[in-house]
């Protein structure tokens, strides 16, 4: 079935990589005491470049996106999502517009949203072996469920016929996986989310 | 109809059959598809750009398009960033066409989730969340009385209910987005070029804050001006270098157009801290290139200067002084973001000529942009005026040299004192009586000379020693009334004819006509000095009147070529 937007991986810590070239960008945007509680996770390994990173080793590499250009890694990281499962996130301040793309695989992202109050707790996350999930980095542990249940709806709506069999198969994954079973319960768990933002 | 669909197979399936369909259509269809992902080199707003600049040439009655273009996250609401694109950009062809989002979606649920959501409350944007073709047919003949082009006051509510937010990193990256923004709307100002896209600005020129900005902040178009302008004409010959570390957003592009009729245009677009940064190509152009005006940015250093904030240490100022050092004459006009009064005395303080305050989106007002044109337009007005400063300061500089070179110090010092204070003066002139001031300094220069050459004699014997050499000395004849040198007596002891004396007796011989001149010179500084009525022995050569840069030039020719052929 190639990528889902679900993680196959049994119960274990999932570790990341955080590759920036600039070692005081996330001073920029976190407290010095949030940056010392990520550098303490056993999960989160920081560098300043691809050369002293095995990415075998890691479920998730963060990479500053002019350093990917300026490298020419694109078809590297590419490889590696496609290929390894890996999850890939593209940082840079001068993102107009946050983007998921590869199945909830690769998201590309704001420096600001990136190094944002949700990243701790979204490492911390990985490290207790939950399912990885971007989402929870871009809309924090609480509201990472939303756009999955508004993609859900927004499959419902494309196929009103139910006649796509793709459509079908990721409606089918969705509705597993959070445990939809009805248009209403779908309707109400959206509505609880949108009303707490 | 004319209807564009946009989308990228996020539309519901019985809508894509149909409008890809066979069957005879009562509306006239055409259909965009968006790539799935956009490209990791490329910035969203690029990559939108790219397409739809691509594939929008014609106009329709009614472009349609999901709310979201994005492949699986319904949160990105991509599909509003795209017709927002398309009401902001002229070169799409459909700012006024109304536009209809397809979603499930409620309204009250996007505009609490999407930073855009303010687009669909302005006039000609609707929302339905139709999944058939059935329900789209029913639709359209619903609403189709009201599916109307925007008119002119709607496109200013649509402006005035919409906004774009300053991207997140704006605080780190004003200056260059802000910078674009300045360097467009005075290029529309004065030219009616569109600026062009380069490396160092093509991703700032297809942002949509940029974009929105700009229309927000639109100016008409200038008139006819039917021929060169006066600037234009003034630029006409002249040389102008600008040193700009962003020279590529828009300013030399700018600069440049609007001083066409320029010699020559060069540029310097590195970054640096200081003056000694600069690569050595740089620094030579800089001190070999006869420039009329240098436009110098206060800010070289791209962000790294964001917290500074006194003013001496910006990287801008410190080139400022070292190109002051090299050459007061210069004229440099600072291009500065900043409005503040003690940054801008600051500038002047270090020597400036001039400054040019580039407009910035946040702080615009009404014909904000005219008076700001207008300021640059008189202070380069200004600098061109006095560009002739350098080539005084050079040739002030060579004759020191000479002087050092071959006069004692003891005559030395008073004369280079004269020089400066006369520059100085003349440099800060801004009035007849401070013309006059500069030309009597220099007149100073030019007495201190002649005293190298003619001293009073005591007891016959010269008082003052150049190289064991006695230099000339005088004496006056019995009765009072002419001095003699070396036996050869002159006239009364006026400074003219110690002059002439001079090169008599030192050449041999001199120019009638030189000798007019310096005749006129005296004449003129005689009746400034003792308040009498002007009036010059020799017809003049150039303006006989005292007070503006001519008569300096003139009194400065004189002293020029007399220090030189007496060392000759």
């Amino acid at each position: 079935m190639g990528l889902s937007i679900f993680s196959s991986f049994t119960r274990m810590s999932h570790r990341i990589v955080i590759i920036d070239d600039r070692p005081n960008r996330p001073y920029l945007h976190l407290p010095e005491d949030t940056i010392g509680k990520l550098k303490k996770l056993p999960n989160v390994h920081f560098a300043t470049s691809m050369c002293d990173v095995d990415c075998d080793k890691f479920d998730v590499i963060a990479i500053h996106r002019s350093y990917v250009v300026s490298a020419n890694l694109s078809e590297e990281l590419d490889y590696l999502i496609k290929n390894e499962s890996k999850y890939l996130i593209l940082f840079s301040g001068g993102v107009s517009q946050q983007t998921v793309s590869n199945r909830g695989h690769k998201a590309i992202l704001g420096s600001e949203v990136f190094y944002s109050s949700h990243l701790l707790p979204f490492c911390e996350d990985l490290s207790s072996g939950e399912d990885i999930q971007l989402y929870k980095l871009l809309y924090g542990i609480d509201t990472w469920k939303l756009p999955i249940l508004m993609r859900l709806r927004q499959l419902y709506w494309l196929d009103p016929d139910e006649e796509d069999t793709d459509i079908d198969d990721e409606k089918e994954e969705i509705e597993d996986a959070l445990g939809i079973d009805s248009i209403e319960v779908l309707e109400a768990e959206i509505t609880q989310l949108v009303m707490a933002i | 109809m004319k209807i564009l669909f946009i989308h990228n197979n996020n539309l519901p399936v019985p809508i894509l059959q149909f409008i890809y369909g066979t069957q005879p259509q009562e509306h006239n269809f055409k259909v965009i598809p968006i790539a799935q992902d956009a490209s990791d080199k490329d910035d969203y707003d690029t990559f939108l750009d790219k397409t739809l600049l691509s594939s929008l040439a014609e106009e329709y009655d009614l472009i349609v398009l999901p709310l979201t273009l994005s492949a699986i996250n319904p949160l990105e609401f991509t599909g509003i960033r795209c017709a927002a694109h398309i009401r902001l950009d002229k070169r799409y062809n459909n700012t006024l066409t109304p536009i209809l989002f397809l979603g499930p979606d409620s309204l009250d649920e996007i505009l609490r989730l999407s930073e855009l959501s303010s687009f669909l409350l302005t006039p000609s944007v609707f929302l339905s969340d139709a999944n058939t073709v059935d329900q789209f047919n029913e639709w359209i003949d619903t609403h189709h009385t009201i599916i109307k082009s925007l008119s002119k006051a709607n496109y200013g509510r649509f402006l005035n209910r919409f906004e774009v937010k300053a991207p997140a990193n704006f605080a780190d990256d004003h200056h260059s987005i802000a910078n674009l923004w300045g360097a467009t709307v005075l290029c529309r100002r004065i030219t009616k070029e569109t600026m062009p896209s380069t490396a160092g600005n093509a991703e700032a020129l297809r942002s949509l804050f940029f974009k929105y900005v700009l229309t927000k902040r639109e100016i008409s178009e200038p008139g006819n001006r039917g021929g060169q302008n006066e600037t234009e004409t003034l630029a006409t010959g002249k040389s102008f270098l600008l040193i700009d570390d962003e020279a590529d957003k828009g300013w030399f592009f700018a600069l440049s157009r609007y001083l066409k009729g320029a010699n020559q245009f060069d540029v310097i677009s590195e970054k640096t801290h200081n003056y000694e940064d600069l690569t050595e190509a740089s620094r030579t152009k800089i001190e070999k290139g006869n420039y009329d005006i240098i436009f110098l940015d206060l800010r070289l250093n791209g962000p790294d200067e964001e917290d500074i904030i006194e003013p001496d240490k910006f990287s801008g100022m410190k080139v400022l002084r070292k190109i002051k050092e090299i050459n007061r004459g210069t004229q440099v006009i600072m291009f500065t973001a900043s409005n503040k009064a003690w940054n801008l005395k600051a500038l002047l303080d270090a020597g400036a000529d001039g400054y040019y305050i580039k407009m910035s989106p946040e702080y615009y007002t009404e014909n904000s942009i005219e008076n700001n044109y207008k300021s640059l337009r008189e202070t380069i007005r200004y600098c061109l005026k006095r560009a002739f400063l350098k080539k005084i300061y050079n040739k002030i500089a060579s004759l020191n040299e000479l002087c050092e070179r071959e006069i004692d110090e003891e005559f030395y010092t008073p004369i280079e004192k004269y020089f400066d204070q006369s520059f100085i003066l003349l440099s800060t002139a801004g009035n007849n009586t401070q013309y006059k001031y500069a030309f009597l300094s220099l007149f100073g220069a030019l007495e201190e000379v002649v005293k190298y050459w003619i001293c009073p004699a005591k007891k016959n014997q010269p008082l003052y020693y150049f190289d064991d050499e006695p230099v000339r000395a005088w004496d006056i004849d019995r009765q009072g009334k002419q001095f003699v040198i070396n036996g050869v007596a002159y006239g009364d002891f006026a400074i003219s004819r110690r002059i002439i004396a001079i090169y008599l007796d030192r050449l041999g011989r001199i120019d009638m006509e030189f000798a007019k001149r310096i005749y006129n010179l005296v004449a003129r500084r005689n009746d400034f000095v003792h308040n009498s009525l002007s009036h010059l022995p020799y017809p003049a050569i150039q303006t006989p009147e005292l007070g503006d840069r001519h008569s300096y030039e003139d009194l400065f020719e004189v002293v020029e070529l007399f220090i030189e052929d007496c060392f000759q």
